[in-house]
């Protein structure tokens, strides 16, 4: 059906891509942090705002809307980016998950809730430790695909089937690692349920040839929020599959739009090239064809990259909005509003930026996208943000099994 | 503890405490006597800690600093000037200043860029080719043969036919391979026919080196097919099946570390920096391929403009070459390139009655 913006994810983040606040999470020198839900009730004294001296006030259960303010530059980040990358390439690769705890530290510090930053905690040897993974694996793959077909068929499969086993162990890994007043996230989904959950998902798309992908796509996401936890409150989710299947049935028309269009497009391109050329000396066809057609062809695969920006921009604000903004804990709410033609716009903005710095000022567009998502991200707080860390941050630690605890597996190198 | 600490002028941070026990912060000032103990100001109660077990976090750039003692609680804070002072004068920090340092200078960031661009640039003209070319040249025959029986297999079962060539034609043209073969006794040359892709004609890692039946119809005259099967030799003496996967796979890698998750951007367009230098690569191996194939062609007496007629041929069927930015991502060097290298080749070749 529609098309899946994130179709080029790597392997293990693929399933991820269905969740769009995950790949933020794993992907990104870390957008917004993680599970970014916010924090809740109890009493206290916040920081900047009220700067009440200590303790249990009985919080007047006044429902305030806190910004999520993020407060990083482009400028300070391009200067730990291009640090990051120098190192890791004179490292050979090592420096890579230090480079990487450092973006994300960068991000999750510079983005606050009233008044109070979020904190990135991973070790990076833990992040090395997965890499070492991940480089090992792909390295049997890219083996195996020279020298065997079946043999990397085979290990494919075993990784397909590895799948939630792994997501399992990042989600872990990154919710344990990230906190908001010194209170840590967690993930309390099962490899169990996370392979009933694939399952359902897999069964569902072969059955009905990949058109239950909305209702695949929620179920997915519902499993990953609905699992998280910050301090001993799991969160809870509000998006009903109904939100999502609705948003696909807007992807529809637009999809077709942008195909006419597409095709439209190639058909007048021709037909002026061929024009063109018949102006042109006709004697020299290699020539003046050659020439017009494939400044054309340029034209057209331009405007078809703007062209498949716009859908993109629509599906992701809209699913922003339905997974970030349906998120709760306890009596507070997650509210994002993303807006179509504003992240358009930011997207637009980064292609040229991208392109015109042949990939140098990718720090401003990073840094451009992330303030965007959290300029429009809020907590519709009911009184004061306090939460209990309760028993499960002791045991956060050391529940994850050993054989599960294989540090952070996902593939983004951290820049 | 206390007792091995010198003498100090007294330090104070502000800063907002987090028990860890839930979120409830509270505003304190950390002080320090200048010996072994630090008091929080502010926290009901107070609390008392041994300077020995202070912990203060690295800095990466304007974000929060942390300070702890080994247990749940934290202290955060922006009070950035005085918790250097206290990292400072405690010596209780994790480290991390000369990153921190080498992170704030726009010096270091402009030597840097620079030091990426030129390396990058060398890296991929050169380093990338010649660790390409030696790992390939390291690779054990085995791996080599296992590599071009799999591809074989694979392309026979979707897109080769078998040849309808007759037997005859057949073992004429294998005859003609043969004295080529002759002279390249250290590679394990084999040829094959099939039809099914136009006319074409390629070589696999292990030696085998397939011509097409339409390839066969297409040449006029034998000479011109030992051109082309000279150019295939070439590739299995250079060993660029291999050297492809390796470069292709070094292009991924540095692709991904430069722009990272493009599409995340917002940018769809991330496979386009990696097919042009891609492309790059193949193009430098076919004129190497060509090189080859010109001083076998001189050394067996065959008249280079062979290799010109069939080009001319393949051209004319393929229709207009690519121009403008579309050679970037061709895999071929442009056609009127090739033909002038052998055309500028050809009038020190003209002593062979052949040329005409
Ligand atoms: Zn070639």
């Amino acid at each position: 059906m529609t098309e899946d913006p994130n179709s080029e994810a790597p392997v293990i983040e693929e399933a991820l891509a269905a969740f769009e606040f995950a790949p933020e999470v794993d992907r990104g020198p870390g957008a917004i942090p993680p599970p970014p839900p916010p924090p809740p009730p109890a009493a206290v004294a916040p920081l900047p705002p009220i700067a009440a001296t200590p303790l249990v006030t009985a919080a007047p259960p006044a429902t305030r809307t806190l910004p999520f303010v993020f407060t990083g530059t482009g400028a300070e980040y391009f200067r730990i980016w291009i640090v990051n990358v120098v190192l890791s390439v004179l490292t050979l690769g090592v420096y890579s998950a230090w480079a990487k705890c450092r973006s994300r530290q960068y991000f999750y510090g510079h983005t606050s809730l009233d008044g109070s930053a979020f904190e990135y905690l991973a070790d990076p040897l833990q992040i090395l430790k997965g890499r070492i993974i991940v480089a090992f694996i792909l390295g049997l793959l890219v083996a195996a695909e020279a020298l065997s077909p079946v043999v990397y068929l085979l290990l494919l499969g075993a990784l397909v089937l590895a799948t939630p086993l792994l997501m399992v162990s990042a989600f872990r890994f990154n919710a344990r690692n990230s906190a908001w007043r010194n209170v840590r996230f967690g993930f309390e989904g099962t490899v169990e349920q996370a392979y009933k959950t694939y399952l359902n998902i897999v069964g569902l798309s072969m059955l009905t040839c990949g058109l239950a992908a909305p209702y695949t796509q929620w179920l997915w996401s519902e499993f990953i929020v609905g699992k998280h936890r910050f301090g001993d409150e799991t969160l809870s989710w509000r998006t009903k599959a109904n939100d999502f299947i609705t948003l696909y049935i807007y992807m529809v028309p637009m999809s077709i739009a942008l195909y006419v269009l597409l095709f439209g497009g190639i058909t007048v391109a021709t037909a002026g090239a061929q024009l063109f050329a018949g102006d042109a000396a006709p004697a020299d066809t290699s020539g003046g064809a050659g020439a017009a057609m494939s400044a054309m062809m340029m034209v057209v695969m331009g405007l078809f990259y703007a062209l498949v920006t716009i859908p993109t921009a629509f599906f992701r604000a809209r699913m922003a909005n339905l997974v970030l903004g349906g998120i709760g804990l306890g009596p507070h709410e997650l509210r994002s509003e993303q807006k179509f033609g504003e992240l358009l716009k930011v997207y637009l903005l980064n292609i040229v930026t991208l392109v015109f710095s042949l990939g140098l000022a990718w720090p401003w567009a990073k840094v451009r996208l992330v303030a965007y998502r959290n300029s429009r991200l809020s907590c519709l707080a009911q009184g004061e943000l306090v939460m209990r860390a309760g028993a499960a941050h002791d045991a956060g630690d050391g529940i994850g099994d050993a054989a599960l605890d294989l540090g952070d597996l996902d593939l983004d190198l951290g820049f | 503890m206390a007792s091995s600490a010198t003498n100090h002028r007294p330090l104070s941070v502000a800063g907002t405490w987090f028990s860890g026990e839930s979120t409830a912060g509270v505003e304190v000032v950390l002080r320090w006597d200048g010996q072994g103990s630090i008091t929080l100001d502010g926290v009901p109660g107070g609390r008392q800690f041994d300077v020995a077990t202070m912990v203060i976090s690295a800095p990466i750039g304007a974000t929060p600093r942390s300070i702890h003692f080994g247990g749940r609680g934290k202290l955060r804070s922006t009070d950035f000037a005085a918790v250097v002072a206290l990292e400072r004068a405690t010596g209780r920090g994790q480290g991390g200043h000369w990153l921190d340092r080498m992170e704030a200078s726009w010096t270091l960031a402009a030597l840097f860029v620079v030091l990426l661009v030129v390396g990058s640039a060398a890296g991929f003209k050169w380093g990338v080719p010649w660790v390409a070319n030696e790992a390939a040249m390291a690779l054990p025959a085995s791996a080599v043969e296992q590599i071009g029986q799999g591809t074989l297999v694979l392309l026979d079962e979707t897109m080769l036919k078998p040849s309808k060539l007759k037997p005859a034609r057949q073992s004429e043209l294998r005859q003609t391979f043969a004295q080529l073969k002759r002279r390249y006794d250290h590679l394990p040359l084999k040829l094959l026919f099939r039809r099914g892709i136009g006319p074409n004609a390629f070589a696999l890692p292990d030696g085998t080196v397939l011509l097409t039946d339409e390839l066969a119809a297409l040449s006029t005259d034998d000479r011109q097919l030992i051109a082309v099967l000279a150019h295939e030799i070439g590739h299995v003496h250079h060993r660029h099946g291999v050297r492809m996967a390796i470069e292709g796979t070094a292009v991924s890698i540095a692709v991904a570390v430069f722009l990272g998750d493009v599409s995340d951007l917002g940018v769809v367009t991330a496979g386009m920096p990696a097919a042009v230098v891609q492309a790059q690569f193949s193009q430098g191996h076919e004129t190497e391929a060509d090189t080859f194939a010109l001083e076998t062609l001189m050394h067996i007496g065959v008249a280079p403009h062979h290799f010109l007629d069939i080009m001319n041929k393949l051209q004319a069927k393929a229709g207009t070459e690519d121009k403008g930015v579309q050679r970037y991502f061709a895999s071929h060097p442009a056609t009127s390139e090739r033909v002038r290298r052998f055309g500028k080749t050809a009038p020190h070749t003209h002593l062979h009655p052949d040329s005409m």
